[in-house]
């Protein structure tokens, strides 16, 4: 490679120096301030997201309790449902322990063709 | 095969009867080649220069039929009427690709006197059939990824522009090789002979994406 | 913790330490080039960022197989996440790359140099991505066109960064050739260190944007089912997948 560079022609060194450490600092900035923001949006929304469960599982065992009819959540087998996997479906419901999610899942959702986020 | 072949003679037929497509693609090449003439404001051009102006006009020709292809099918229902027939998806991609490849053959009758005799760069004659290969290749690169990414775009809602925009980036391997394969033809001191480098890595670029579309067409087209 | 991503926390912190590293090991162990003194360090940087986001380019074309062949959404979340990490990653590469070419040519921009042009067309490619997502309202024909793209474009790659360097006569000595076998073994620390660490990154930031992506869509299925169609604000059109 030095061999290469003796035949480049004579290079304005002093000139790019400022902009390869800006481009390093720029970057690790860059960088910092996005795993901040995305990690203040995450607990944020962790939060959120287990509350609505803690919710939902406090409405499942009122829904048991009053010996109400349940689905079993056999819609989510449907592959035309838009959104994460079946089998996977039913581990994220035991790690949560809201058993018949079924009855809580709208499967309109899938026929509105809602976007997620950009 | 036979599918393909009444799809294509469909369009052929169409095309013969309307006359839409491919006087628009002629007409708007020797237009291209007026304004080059101005643009660069020469009266003849050579070499690298002559091929990239004759590529680059027949890249806007081939935009132009490639937004027309599935068009028919989209609005009058082509699409529901084949995908209820029993037969192979991918007849309708070799239908479509065969039609656009013979749409840029006519065009090219046409397009090559025309840029000889307003653009007279030196040795066109004498490289005639190497000049002829190039171009059948080149037109066949046009032609597979014009229909994969006509039909891309016919579902999307800013039809005309995803088209062009996704094909742009794909087509330019192809672009480089025709244009760097005709510079050498067009060049004072031509041979006749088409450079080897150029050829091969045409029909490989074409080989490769015959392969992708055939094998991925059917997931475009299923409802 | 969602079940699609894993192992979060265990990266993030490998990613932290081997990024660490990677820049202690730039600025203080390697060496200055004989040549071209500081302004070789942005070689750190612009490299990795290219093959780690030129890699991601063709495993979103890998999660897209997957997506056509098995019909998860998840595969296309996955898809959707490499290219668009994989962007990012792109740009900030580009513009390194566009660095040193003014370093080592004094212009902003070079066509001699085969890897910046191929780079920049694949770039200019897959800016179409979201645009073409956004354009298709069907979540799952958005789906399916997204993993064709993606597929093409994947293999489109490699085979766009042959063909654009068969095109460049060596008139001009290439400064952007990685020889691997000259390079001093200081330097090849810093910059396999470097490498790990960026790809590292990009695992890292994938994973957080599935994760943000996924629970996002589960607080608003879980928000419309307690609480009833109107507590769930519509997006509109996006080009995410939801």
């Amino acid at each position: 490679m030095s061999a290469l560079f003796a035949e480049a022609p004579a290079l304005p060194l002093h000139t790019a120096g400022p902009y390869v450490a800006a481009a390093y600092i720029v970057f690790v900035l860059i960088l910092l301030i996005y795993v901040g923001i995305m990690a203040t949006r995450l607990t944020r929304n962790q939060r959120e997201l287990a509350e609505l469960r803690r919710q939902v599982e406090e409405r499942e065992h009122l829904a048991t309790k009053s010996d109400l009819t349940r689905v079993t959540g056999r819609e989510l087998d449907d592959p035309a449902t838009p959104f994460l996997s079946t089998e996977n479906d039913n581990e994220i419901h035991s790690h949560v322990g809201v058993g018949g999610e079924g009855a809580a899942v709208d499967v309109d959702i899938a026929a509105a063709g809602e976007g997620g986020e950009q | 095969m036979r599918t393909a072949a009444a799809i294509l003679r469909k369009d052929l037929v169409l095309e013969l009867r309307t006359l839409e497509t491919v006087p628009s693609m002629a007409l708007l090449s020797v237009v291209t080649f007026v304004i080059f003439h101005f643009a660069l404001n020469r009266n003849s051009l050579s070499g690298q220069v002559a091929a990239g102006v004759f590529t680059v006009t027949l890249l806007f020709a081939a935009l132009l039929a490639v937004n027309r292809l599935f068009v028919a099918e989209r609005e009058q229902g082509g699409f529901d009427a084949f995908l209820l027939a029993p037969v192979d998806r991918t007849a309708m991609l070799v239908a479509k690709a065969s039609a656009l490849l013979i749409f840029m053959m006519v065009l090219e009758v046409i397009a090559v006197p025309a840029f000889a005799l307003l653009l007279a760069p030196p040795r066109i004659g004498h490289s005639l059939p190497a000049l002829m290969l190039i171009l059948l290749l080149a037109d066949i690169a046009f032609a597979v990824i014009g229909t994969f990414v006509s039909a891309i775009a016919i579902n999307t809602r800013a039809r005309d522009l995803i088209g062009p925009m996704i094909g742009l980036p794909l087509l330019l391997p192809a672009l480089i090789a025709t244009a760097r394969g005709i510079g050498p033809l067009l060049s004072p001191h031509a041979t006749g002979s088409p450079p080897a480098k150029w050829l091969a890595v045409l029909a490989l670029y074409d080989l490769l994406n015959a392969l992708l579309a055939y094998g991925l067409f059917d997931f475009l087209v299923e409802d | 913790m969602s079940t699609h991503v894993r192992h979060l926390r265990g990266l993030t912190i490998a990613t932290a330490a081997t990024m660490t590293a990677a820049l202690a090991l730039v600025f203080f162990y390697a060496p200055l080039d004989a040549e071209q003194g500081f302004v070789q360090k942005i070689f750190y940087l612009h490299v990795p960022l290219a093959i780690v986001s030129l890699v991601g380019y063709c495993l979103g074309g890998v999660f897209g197989i997957a997506y056509l062949r098995t019909g998860k959404r998840v595969w296309d979340m996955r898809s959707y996440c490499a290219i668009h990490m994989s962007l990012i990653f792109s740009v900030a590469g580009i513009i390194a790359g566009s660095i040193w070419a003014k370093a080592s040519w004094g212009h902003w921009w070079v066509w001699s140099e085969p890897t910046l042009v191929s780079y920049l067309i694949v770039i200019l490619l897959f800016c179409t991505y979201q645009p073409l997502r956004f354009s298709i309202e069907d979540p799952e024909r958005q789906a399916r066109y997204a993993a064709v793209f993606a597929v093409v474009c994947g293999a489109f790659v490699p085979v766009n960064f042959i063909v654009v360097r068969l095109s460049v006569e060596y008139v001009h000595p290439r400064v952007l050739n990685l020889e691997g076998g000259n390079l001093p073994g200081s330097m090849k620390l810093a910059f396999y260190t470097s490498l790990l660490a960026f790809g590292l990154l990009f695992a890292t930031l994938m994973k957080y944007e599935m994760l943000a992506k996924e629970t996002r869509i589960e607080t608003r299925r879980l928000r419309r089912s307690l609480l009833g169609d109107d507590a769930v604000r519509p997006f509109g059109r996006t080009a995410a997948p939801s």
